[in-house]
């Protein structure tokens, strides 16, 4: 349109355009050559340059039509300077031919392109800043891009576990390092090969249809579930490993990520502690029948010895004299007593093994309702008690109150000879946590002996004076074990003793008690 | 009771079976008492087979002292027949042993014992348990109707 309208403004111009009844150019240089040949040849060199930079556009326009925007932008700049350097190249024809009309022509056109694209250009510039800043945008995507990328490669190839990405037709992506290291392949081998090369033949068949499946129907079998499986390694050894797989798009393409584990370590793992729970299991059961076996074999002896002895004592009594009498006392007297160490010793095996409950228990209670069975089993006796109120414990209320019982069974038995015997229940804090005692102002015992305390058969008194079977304290012990605890005691020859003992925490105690009790009870015979 | 019932007593150790007679016969429990010493013998004589073959079982025993570990057939097991069967399923037992492991309570009370003691090593307290035993399962305790026939 542009081209045309001065033809059509001016329809004389097609025939006058090219009048050459003007003064050529020459004339005003005055034919001087060095001036004439400077504007020819800078004239020319200005066009073949504008020439040659609309020829660029042009043909950048053209290649990379697809990606730049504001194509008119570039097409009516590049007229623009067609056109210019048209106006440069009819200045040399001036020279030598006089067609001003022409020239005029020339620059009107070149004057139209030139005032339409510096008014267009202005309109322009909002979106161009706009793409502008969009790129600086994507410059900085990119280099966001970059650092998450390096990041995930520094996690991917820095992890423990092998990661392995597919493409939807399992074909292998990338394999860390661990990866590499799991199946000792190195990279260049195993990129672009099927996920099949890892695994061993038999489990082929299975993997190909769980891939199709989930291709076609999007059932979900193993995405994301940790799976156990069996891997290969180039020199076809297999191992056992853990997947998890994830599965995700990108451009409509399905892709894979597989986190794989060597679990040959864990499984052995797992191997010996389930060896070791069924060598614990069978320890137990032979415990369970020793203590069956001791119940059984070892009272029944020991009954005939005592129950024969009281029929010679009765029936033949008169027929002995006093040594022969004593003689069989001590018998009776000995055989009775194995009999309490037999029970002691059952009894403590017992606890060691029971199953634990574990609820609120109302330590107080626990320590009145004893102290009054104590006082009704001699209500000769007066002690003064002090059960502090409101103690409450957590664990197993019938081991607890054996427990009590033998420690405050031992207050009140030492106490014995004392004028103004004291017995006192009561807590403390220690290291922020409370512990608990049981105090007496009785017969005390050396603490150079403390050690031999809480062993079984262990008495630091003539049975004569305190009579016991030397299996109490260890059963205290190992209740208070068992609860996860600890027991200690402070005391002084005549002046009393003092038994400290702490529970621990609830959570801490299971673990521990499972195997305490077999070791505890392996530890006791 | 009027006609003197049997006890029967089912224990291996002779020196048991003394010791538990001695015990009746020290607390003038003059009841008839028959000792089987293994729990074939004593499933024989409560129904008539074997070596008690022939034998009236209208007349069954007011008090079964059943040790639990026998020859042949240990005592849980004599328990668990006789439950199963008709014609001593209502016969008081009392099971009297050794052992005061949880798993023979549990097991003896499951089959239907009635009663569980532990023999004392003190003659003296096997004495009185077996005292208490007489008195209450022979004279205090009401028998079930089938064993009166």
């Amino acid at each position: 349109m542009l081209v045309i309208a001065p033809f059509l403004i001016w329809p004389t111009l097609a025939t006058r355009a090219f009048d050459s009844s003007y003064l050529p150019h020459l004339y005003c240089y005055l034919a001087k050559p060095g001036l004439v040949w400077t504007h020819v040849v800078a004239d020319s060199l200005i066009g073949l340059s504008y020439l040659a930079i609309s020829a660029t556009l042009a043909y950048l326009v053209y290649s990379g039509r697809r990606d730049i925007p504001f194509q008119w932008m570039f097409l009516a700049f590049g007229l623009f300077i067609v056109a210019c350097g048209g106006t440069h190249f009819v200045e040399v024809l001036t020279i030598w031919i006089p067609v001003y009309v022409f020239s005029a022509a020339v620059k009107v056109l070149t004057a139209a392109v030139s005032v339409l694209t510096a008014v267009l250009l202005p309109f322009t510039v909002p979106r161009i800043r706009a793409l502008v800043q969009g790129t600086r945008i994507s410059a900085e995507n990119t280099a966001r891009l970059r650092v998450n990328e390096g990041r995930l490669r520094a996690i991917t190839e820095t992890a423990t576990d092998g990661i392995i990405s597919a493409n939807s037709q399992g074909h292998i992506l990338y394999l860390n390092q661990a990866a590499m290291r799991m199946f000792d392949y190195p990279v260049a081998e195993v990129v672009g090969q099927p996920l099949t090369v890892l695994m061993p033949e038999r489990f082929h068949a299975a993997y190909e249809e769980g891939l199709k499946r989930f291709l076609t129907t999007r059932e979900v079998h193993v995405i994301g579930k940790t799976v156990e499986l069996v891997g290969k390694r180039k020199d076809g050894v297999e191992f056992p490993l853990d997947l998890s797989i994830s599965a995700w798009e990108a451009d409509g393409e399905t892709f894979f990520t597989g986190i794989l584990r060597d679990s040959t370590e864990h499984k052995k793992a797992s191997e010996r502690i389930r060896l070791q729970n069924a060598l614990l299991e069978v320890a137990n059961k032979e415990l369970e029948s020793f203590s069956y076996s001791v119940s059984h074999d070892l009272r029944s002896p020991l009954r005939a010895i005592h129950g024969f002895s009281g029929a010679l004592l009765e029936d033949c009594g008169d027929s002995l004299d006093a040594t022969g009498k004593n003689h069989l006392q001590r018998i009776l007297a000995a055989s009775q007593r194995m009999g309490q160490l037999i029970d002691g010793m059952l009894q403590l095996a017992h606890t060691a093994r029971r199953t634990m409950l574990r609820e609120t228990v109302s330590f107080s209670s626990l320590a009145e309702e004893i102290v009054s069975q104590l006082q009704k089993s001699e209500p000769d006796r007066h002690v003064w008690v002090e059960i502090a109120p409101n103690l409450t414990v957590e664990g197993d209320q019938a081991l607890l109150h054996a427990m009590l019982q033998n420690l405050l069974g031992n207050a009140w038995k030492f106490t014995s000879k004392c004028v103004d015997a004291r017995i006192e229940v009561g807590t403390q804090t220690q290291d922020g946590l409370p512990i608990y005692f049981v105090r007496d102002n009785g017969a005390g015992f050396d603490m150079q002996y403390a050690g031999k305390l809480f062993g079984a058969f262990q008495r630091l008194h003539d049975a004569r004076d305190y009579p016991g079977t030397g299996i109490g304290l260890a059963t205290v012990q190992k209740i208070i074990q068992r609860h996860g605890g600890r027991i200690w005691a402070e005391s002084q020859v005549g002046r009393g003793s003092t038994f400290y003992f702490a529970l621990d925490p609830p959570d801490s105690v299971t673990a521990t008690l499972s195997v305490s009790a077999v070791t505890e009870s392996v530890a006791l015979y | 009771m009027a006609d003197n019932p049997t006890i029967l007593l089912v224990e291996d150790n002779e020196d048991d079976e003394d010791l538990t007679l001695r015990a009746l016969k020290k607390n003038s429990i003059t009841n008839q008492v028959v000792v089987t010493r293994d729990g074939v013998e004593a499933l024989d004589y409560l129904f008539g087979t074997g070596a008690y073959e022939g034998r009236n079982l209208t007349s069954m025993p007011a008090l079964i002292l059943l040790d639990l570990k026998l020859p042949k057939i240990d005592g849980l097991e004599v328990l668990r027949r006789l439950r199963a069967n008709e014609r001593t399923r209502l016969l008081p037992v009392v099971i009297l042993t050794s052992s005061r492991e949880e798993p023979d309570l549990i097991n003896s009370y499951h089959l239907g014992a009635n009663s569980y003691v532990r023999k004392p090593v003190d003659f003296n307290e096997f004495a009185e348990a077996v005292r208490h035993l007489g008195l209450y399962w022979l004279i205090v305790n009401e028998a079930p109707p089938a064993t009166r026939a």
